[in-house]
């Protein structure tokens, strides 16, 4: 997009400012009540600024907000900036909504800004940031970050990503904070999602959203079917369908990959997992909610040497996975070994690439497109996704298993957000097409109450 | 406030869920009568006039079918007198001549002239010199008026008395386009006292005044929130929104106060829009004036309290049950007496709470959308709402009479397919029931008559 359709983009949302949500009327949507769920993915904590942190890719959109948000034609419009960022000279001065505060009650300035890039520059997972100017903190107004460039539209597409999204200093995985709908009481077991009255862009319609950890993909349907949950994750049920369940299918809230690292030898090279994951028999994953599979082609054998499949703890759905790429891809001499691993061991290989294989998440950076090869990129080598955002390649296609050719990581499938819920609750898609919005989530009313 | 009134007040807000003892005067709404504003207006005109001993009132002038116009005359010359100070009032109109020779004993008589036109009492008051003497009548037979006053008030239940009835018929519905899609709140009436009746739209990006005219609103004057107030640091995720219309005389006009949970503070503007102070919170109608509602996103109920420090001091005590709509009006009854209304929604249950004397009652399935009025002027208030439900194509206008003592009665339910985003009762504006105004998510605005 050329620079004055972005300002004149810009010009036309500035007067809706934050406003995403439409304005309701009729009944109103009813305040309160709780969502029950049981999931088969780690809950410890919540890092939006974690490419590959599958419980960001879930809950992260509830608890924190970027500075620019995407519209529905994926134009900025600012959320907690109190507008487009101004020129002065040589410097983008980006101003954030005054009074803002996060779900623990810490008042949020530049100050926070600041620290939020530095540390998603840090995590890797927001390539923009790489080619942009560390900011600094305004000297005559706090609410101010001033960048040392003139593009304007670089710093608002870089703070539009969603591993840019506005947390306090001392931020901490395991107490996020944020100004989102809610405010998020992780634990090993269990996750509680708490209405955040101090939300910059409304607090949720629905009092909390408990989230147990399910041990296994049987056990989110059985407490579906049995009435213990409101939403069956992946299905309406393990032995039959709960009696008036809805369906739902919200599309991905990331990719789930394979991805391998130096320890592969050749068969760590770029390529060679996506290779692989396309062969993949799709009858023997349909039942993991990977979303659409393609027509396998090609053999799906592991030649590598043996060794471990790793996988984060706590991740049920992930374990099924690999377990079942496992028993696919292993050869006598030649076998993948799933073992699961934390989340911070996982990281540190990721980082060194020291491994042999790894199943892992990747979440979006944006709508589908290009941003789709910045995210996969970037979750292997994030100054190469830099280069991708800095000279686009010409593509026909950019369908996610077609950009990962040249990567050492290959897409199994989606991390779906799909199943069925409860008759009376009303589950939200998110705003950009993909994910749920749980925010915007609510209980219909009880008629005669 | 008499004793009748003040044990009234209190019923109603047990009723209503609020404490009683949580203030020892709870404040009442009012309205003046259209005979009492009429005279009161015309006494402040002409004081310092020389006194009249007697008031004559001329014959009815009207639109429409008056049977009993020449007791409606009477009857107002009486207020008026009585606002003069006058120790007489004719118990019979009287036309100019008859009158000079029925007032020739008083040093002075107010000659009062009244007509019912297009949903107005216009009166107009000429205080003429009564030639005292032989000489003085031969050479002065008939002397100009030496003051004159003019003076305007909508028809309401009491003059209605003495006119022909209003049949609660809606059956005329005019549609008109608008260029603002958000519109969350609408207010209806004479803004710069000329007798025609003017809009008020409240979107979230804009405020906007006009009239409807060849199927679209034509606005005449707007203005953007933008240049009013910044966003709330903290809004709610389903803005709440009012538009009160103050009332004015010539030649300052109306005052229009503007509250938008999506903002930090509300604004007092003009006629033309243009701001004049600031206010807190959402403004609620209150009789003849109106008070600002405050809503939390961590609180069920909303708080109230005057909009301006420079408005009288207004103690209402917070609500107890779960509410999110309130609307309080007063109506002038047939018997020129101020009936208060309060109505109180539950968001949890979609039912509304009346209370008016002491009296309370119940309607169920009411929608976020609700406004009290007489639209037939009998004295006898309708509540006019949207209906409960989360789907535009369910929604409806849905009128009910309600007698304080008896049961609410559905009077009239219009589909409104489009859903109601928004919904004012206009002063009546002629021989017919009084307008209502609704905006429509479709991006109308409907004027059902």
């Amino acid at each position: 997009m050329r620079r004055r359709d972005l300002l004149l983009g810009m010009a036309a949302t500035l007067a809706s400012g934050w406003l995403g949500a439409p304005a309701f009327a009729l009944g109103r949507i009813p305040v309160g009540g709780r969502l029950a769920i049981s999931l088969p993915w780690p809950l410890a904590s919540i890092d939006p600024a974690d490419l590959c942190d599958p419980t960001a890719a879930l809950f992260a959109h509830a608890i924190a907000d970027p500075v620019y948000a995407l519209d529905a034609a994926n134009e900025p419009y600012p959320a907690l900036a109190l507008d487009y960022p101004q020129l002065a000279g040589q410097t983008t001065k980006v101003k954030l909504r005054p009074g803002l505060v996060s779900a623990r009650g810490k008042a949020l300035d530049a100050r926070d800004l600041v620290f939020t890039l530095e540390r998603a520059r840090r995590m890797g997972g927001a390539p923009r940031l790489l080619d942009l100017p560390t900011p600094t903190v305004d000297r005559h107004d706090p609410l101010v970050a001033n960048f040392a460039t003139t593009d304007r539209e670089q710093v608002v597409r870089a703070l539009a990503l969603p591993t840019t999204a506005l947390v306090p200093r001392g931020f901490s995985p395991t107490q996020p904070d944020g100004t989102g709908a809610m405010r998020a009481e992780p634990g090993t077991d269990r996750l509680v999602l708490v209405r955040n009255p101090n939300a910059a862009r409304g607090a949720s319609f629905l009092d909390d959203v408990v989230v147990q950890r399910a041990p296994d993909l049987s056990a989110s349907l059985r407490a579906f079917e049995a009435n213990s949950t409101d939403v069956g994750w992946l299905g309406a049920g393990l032995h039959a369908p709960r009696p008036q369940a809805v369906p739902f299918d919200f599309g991905k809230a990331g990719w789930i990959v394979l991805q391998t690292g130096s320890e592969a030898g050749a068969w760590g090279a770029p390529g060679v997992a996506q290779r692989l994951v396309e062969a993949l028999p799709s009858e023997r994953l349909q039942h993991l909610g990977l979303g659409p599979l393609p027509v396998p082609r090609g053999e799906a054998v592991w030649g590598g040497p043996p060794g471990p499949l790793l996988y984060e703890e706590g991740s049920a759905q992930l374990a099924e996975i690999a377990r079942t790429l496992a028993s696919i891809l292993s050869r006598p001499g030649h076998e993948l070994l799933p073992e699961p691993l934390s989340r911070a061991e996982l990281q540190r290989k990721r980082q060194s690439g020291t491994f042999l294989a790894m199943l892992h998440v990747v979440r979006p950076l944006g709508p589908s497109g290009l941003a789709s090869l910045v995210a996969l990129t970037a979750a292997v080598d994030s100054r190469a996704a830099l280069d991708v955002v800095r000279r686009p390649p010409r593509l026909s296609s950019f369908e996610p298993r077609s950009l990962t050719r040249m990567l050492r990581l290959g897409v199994v499938g989606e991390l779906r957000v799909t199943g069925a819920h409860a008759a009376e609750l009303r589950l939200a898609r998110a705003a950009s097409g993909d994910g749920w919005d749980l925010g915007a989530s609510h209980r219909l009313p009880r008629k005669g109450a | 406030m008499t004793l009748r009134h003040w044990l009234g007040a209190l019923a109603s807000l047990g009723v209503l869920g609020i404490s009683s003892a949580a203030f020892a005067d709870p404040a009442l709404p009012t309205r003046a009568s259209a005979m009492a504003t009429v005279a009161e207006r015309l006494s402040k005109e002409l004081a310092g006039a020389p006194p009249a001993g007697v008031v004559v009132a001329a014959p009815l002038r009207t639109d429409e079918s008056a049977p009993r116009g020449d007791e409606l005359v009477v009857r107002l010359g009486q207020v008026v007198g009585g606002a003069l100070g006058a120790s007489l009032a004719r118990p019979e109109p009287l036309a100019l001549p008859a009158a000079r020779s029925a007032a020739r004993r008083a040093d002075a008589f107010v000659y009062v002239q009244a007509e019912v036109l297009r949903g107005e009492l216009r009166v107009s008051a000429d205080v003429y010199p009564s030639p005292q003497g032989f000489w003085e009548r031969l050479l002065r037979p008939n002397p100009s008026p030496i003051r004159h006053a003019f003076a305007s008030a909508r028809l309401d239940a009491e003059v209605r008395g003495f006119l022909a009835p209003v049949p609660l018929v809606m059956g005329q519905i005019d549609r008109a386009k608008t260029e603002d899609r958000d519109v969350v709140a609408l207010a209806c009436g004479d803004l710069d006292a000329d007798g025609a009746l003017d809009l008020v739209t409240l979107g979230r990006r804009r405020i906007a005044r006009g009239r409807l005219r060849g199927g679209r609103f034509e606005t005449s004057h707007a203005i953007e929130w933008s240049a009013l107030s910044p966003i709330a640091p903290a809004p709610l995720r389903e803005p709440m929104a009012g538009v009160a219309i103050l009332s004015g005389t010539w030649p300052s006009g109306a005052f229009v106060d503007v509250g938008l949970t999506d903002r930090a503070s509300g604004m007092r503007l003009d006629r033309t829009l243009r701001p004049v102070k600031p206010i807190e919170g959402v403004p609620v109608s209150f009789g003849d004036r109106d008070v600002c509602a405050t809503y939390a996103p961590s609180e069920t109920t909303p708080t109230f309290a005057r909009c301006s420090q420079d408005d009288p001091q207004l103690e209402l005590a917070p609500l107890s049950n779960p509410t999110d709509i309130v609307t309080i009006e007063a109506l002038t009854t047939r018997s020129a007496g101020s009936l208060a209304i309060w109505a109180a929604r539950n968001p949890q249950t979609g039912e509304l709470r009346l209370v008016a004397n002491g009296f309370g009652t119940t309607i169920a399935g009411v929608g976020a959308q609700v406004a009290i009025a007489d639209l037939d002027t009998d004295g006898i208030p309708e509540i006019i709402s949207s209906a409960d439900v989360l789907s535009p194509s369910e929604d409806a206008l849905v009128v009910h009479s309600w007698r304080p003592g008896e049961a609410a009665q559905e009077r009239a339910r219009i589909p409104v397919p489009q859903g109601v985003r928004a919904i004012a009762v206009c002063p009546p504006e002629g021989a017919g029931a009084s307008p209502i105004a609704v905006a429509t998510a479709g991006a109308e605005i409907w004027v059902v008559r």
